[in-house]
């Protein structure tokens, strides 16, 4: 009973539940769920979503958030397409693409922890500019057609059934996983995010995390957006659209919150597993998609008035309001 | 031009360069001055009508944002409820064959309800106005796609298209609007007790709560005001393109903000006025003409603005974040 309890009490607790419940619905529901084509794209959908949700939890643990990471996706889907397009060799390409990532999260990282602008106006500004940039780049690969049989085997390839990319992710599950639990630097973060004053009189130095959690951010989006477009096979400009929304409502769901100070990587995975299973199950009911956007925006706001609920009840029984 | 506004609070603020009212004017008829010297076909009554005409639309958009800007609240749902208004009034003239007044009203009462319920949202649980309104802003986009789809880009009847583009005094009967409710919104807000706590409750909520103002009360209705005047923006922005669309109130809370902003209004609240909103409206509309004028590609105009809105917040965070 007790181990129960405290599995129970777990902040990745709701969101184990809600995929375990959504995987029994789904099997119940129809068999093509378990099928080979299906678990693949349901891979394919996890894996980029994940690797850009670690970010995001590194920055929500943190106090912060990041929308500009469905541009920057869209932008290294773009510029890899570019840079094949120029001839280069693909590690060059990847290379290339994630310094692209780095210095879209850098900019962020300026903006919000130097200049000090707020966090969601920065990067919605950035995720505006992002989406111009990639857009005027994309009129130079629009005819490009299929990517070389070697890039897409970035996306498409396979290592014991599991993709390259889960694999990836799974990498930086454990590497997260370690550097929050384990090393100093990490805790630390929990107690930054929690309560920012007091941090800043411990002699923390916010500004440098928050800059690095920025442009690791950065970085891990357009690791995303290369794998996510290598899987695709051809350059799409509509690549990462709302991916944004997706990873906020995952990180929450997950046992983050907007507050700050509270999340986990294993949090952010079955988070984003369970907004791919919802968008699973919406495809195998042939749900259109623009209801799927309704349906996101409307667990955004519940997510939103959830976990702002939580923090009001925490603050009163703390007696601060 | 409105000056005080906002600080009524403090005296010693007068002490400084009152840069974020003064700004927008400035930068303005520099704009204007440089693309009628450069550009031979700017300076005409007709493009500088359709650029007034552009403005009155996404004007409508502007007058609510602005209210909440000064009680330092975001609603980044401006624009897609400005969409949501073309949309719900093409519904109601197409399935309903309701006349395009009564449509109208009705798209309007549903923005109002949204509005209500983000307002309440924001203020029952202490949210971040601006997080709760992104939320809306994706379902409500996601709602008005689906409409828009189902028409198929189906024409709106003659009625319900030529309202729109009627004269007085050979100018727009939009324009004439949005300067009347200028002037009027300036002068209430200068003026009248009712408008005035909006700088109060922006300086500092709770001591207006401690003196009895209803602070929540206001804000919701704000946030209703601001879905429902959208809607009737989009309304009109609706009629002249003749049919409903998705690009309708696309992307243009961005340019809201921005106008808002280097308008001199606050994100940090207590600060903001209808008249700069506008004049901020217009210089955005001036710009992407200018940048058009230019043969600039949209996609580049848009990391224009988006560069224009970093600038304003910084400047905006050096000249008027609060002390302490």
């Amino acid at each position: 009973m007790e181990a129960v309890n405290r599995i129970i009490k777990k902040n990745e607790f709701i969101s184990a539940a809600l995929c375990a419940a959504l995987v029994l619905l789904l099997t119940v529901a129809g068999g093509v769920f378990w099928s080979r084509g299906n678990l693949d794209s349901l891979q394919a959908n996890i894996a980029p979503t994940a690797i850009m949700a670690f970010g995001m939890m590194f920055l929500l643990i943190l106090g912060y958030f990041d929308l500009s990471i469905s541009s920057t996706m869209l932008l290294a889907g773009i510029l890899s397409a570019k840079f094949t397009m120029m001839g280069l060799p693909i590690p060059a390409i990847v290379l290339l693409v994630l310094l692209a990532g780095v210095a879209m999260g850098l900019l962020n990282g300026f903006l919000v922890s130097v200049v000090g602008i707020n966090a969601l106006i920065a990067t919605i500004s950035t995720q505006y500019m992002g989406y111009g940039l990639a857009m005027t780049l994309w009129d130079g690969v629009r005819g490009m057609g299929r990517f070389s049989d070697s890039f897409v085997a970035l996306g498409s390839g396979k290592f014991l059934g599991l993709y390259w990319m889960t694999w990836v992710m799974l990498l930086l599950l454990a590497g997260f996983w370690y550097f929050l639990h384990s090393t100093p630097t990490g805790r630390s973060l929990y107690f930054v995010g929690g309560n920012r004053e007091a941090a800043k009189l411990m002699g923390f130095n916010n500004r440098r995390v928050v800059l690095l959690a920025y442009t690791v951010t950065g970085l891990l989006a357009a690791l995303a957006g290369v794998l996510a477009v290598a899987r695709i096979e051809s350059p799409t400009q509509y690549l990462g659209e709302n991916i944004h929304m997706t990873c906020m409502i995952a990180c929450v769901v997950g046992g983050g919150s907007f507050a700050g100070g509270k999340g986990s990587a294993l949090g952010a995975v079955l988070g984003v597993t369970f907004m791919s299973l919802m968008t699973n199950m919406f495809t195998l009911l042939k749900l259109k998609p623009q209801f799927q956007n309704i349906i996101v925006g409307l667990i955004l706001i519940a997510v939103i008035v959830l976990d702002g609920w939580s923090n009001l009840k925490k603050m009163r029984e703390q007696g601060k309001i | 031009m409105a000056e005080g506004t906002g600080r009524t609070l403090s005296t010693n603020e007068k002490k400084k360069f009152d840069f974020g009212s003064w700004i927008i004017i400035y930068i303005s008829a520099a704009l204007f001055i440089f693309l009628s010297l450069t550009r031979s076909n700017f300076f005409n009554f007709n493009n500088i009508h359709s650029i007034l005409y552009g403005v009155s639309f996404n004007f409508f958009a502007a007058i609510g944002f602005t209210l909440l800007i000064i009680m330092g609240e975001l609603d980044m749902s401006v624009g897609s409820l400005f969409g949501f208004g073309g949309a719900m009034m093409g519904y109601f003239v197409f399935t309903y064959r309701l006349p395009v007044g009564a449509a109208m009203v009705l798209a309007m009462l549903l923005a109002l309800a949204i509005g209500l319920c983000a307002g309440f949202l924001v203020v029952q649980f202490r949210l971040n106005s601006m997080m709760v309104t992104i939320g809306v802003m994706m379902a409500v986009k996601g709602f008005n796609w689906m409409m828009v789809n189902k028409f198929g880009g189906r024409q709106l009847p003659s009625e319900a298209r030529n309202f729109v583009s009627v004269d007085f005094l050979s100018i727009r009967w939009s324009i004439w609007l949005m300067l009347v409710i200028a002037i009027i919104m300036e002068i209430l807000l200068n003026k009248s007790w009712h408008f005035k706590q909006l700088y109060y409750i922006g300086h500092n909520m709770d001591t207006t709560i401690l003196y009895g103002l209803k602070a929540g009360r206001v804000k919701i209705l704000c946030f209703g005001l601001s879905a429902a005047v959208s809607a009737f923006g989009g309304c009109l922005m609706t009629a002249r393109l003749a049919r409903p669309d998705v690009t309708v109130g696309a992307n243009l809370e961005i340019s809201i903000i921005t106008a808002a902003v280097i308008g001199g209004a606050s994100i940090f609240g207590g600060r903001g006025s209808i008249v700069r909103s506008m004049l901020g409206v217009f210089f955005i509309f001036l710009l992407q003409n200018g940048m058009t004028a230019y043969n600039i590609d949209s996609y580049i105009q848009q990391i224009v603005v988006g560069t224009i809105l970093v600038a304003a917040i910084y400047l905006d965070l050096r000249f008027n974040r609060k002390k302490g």
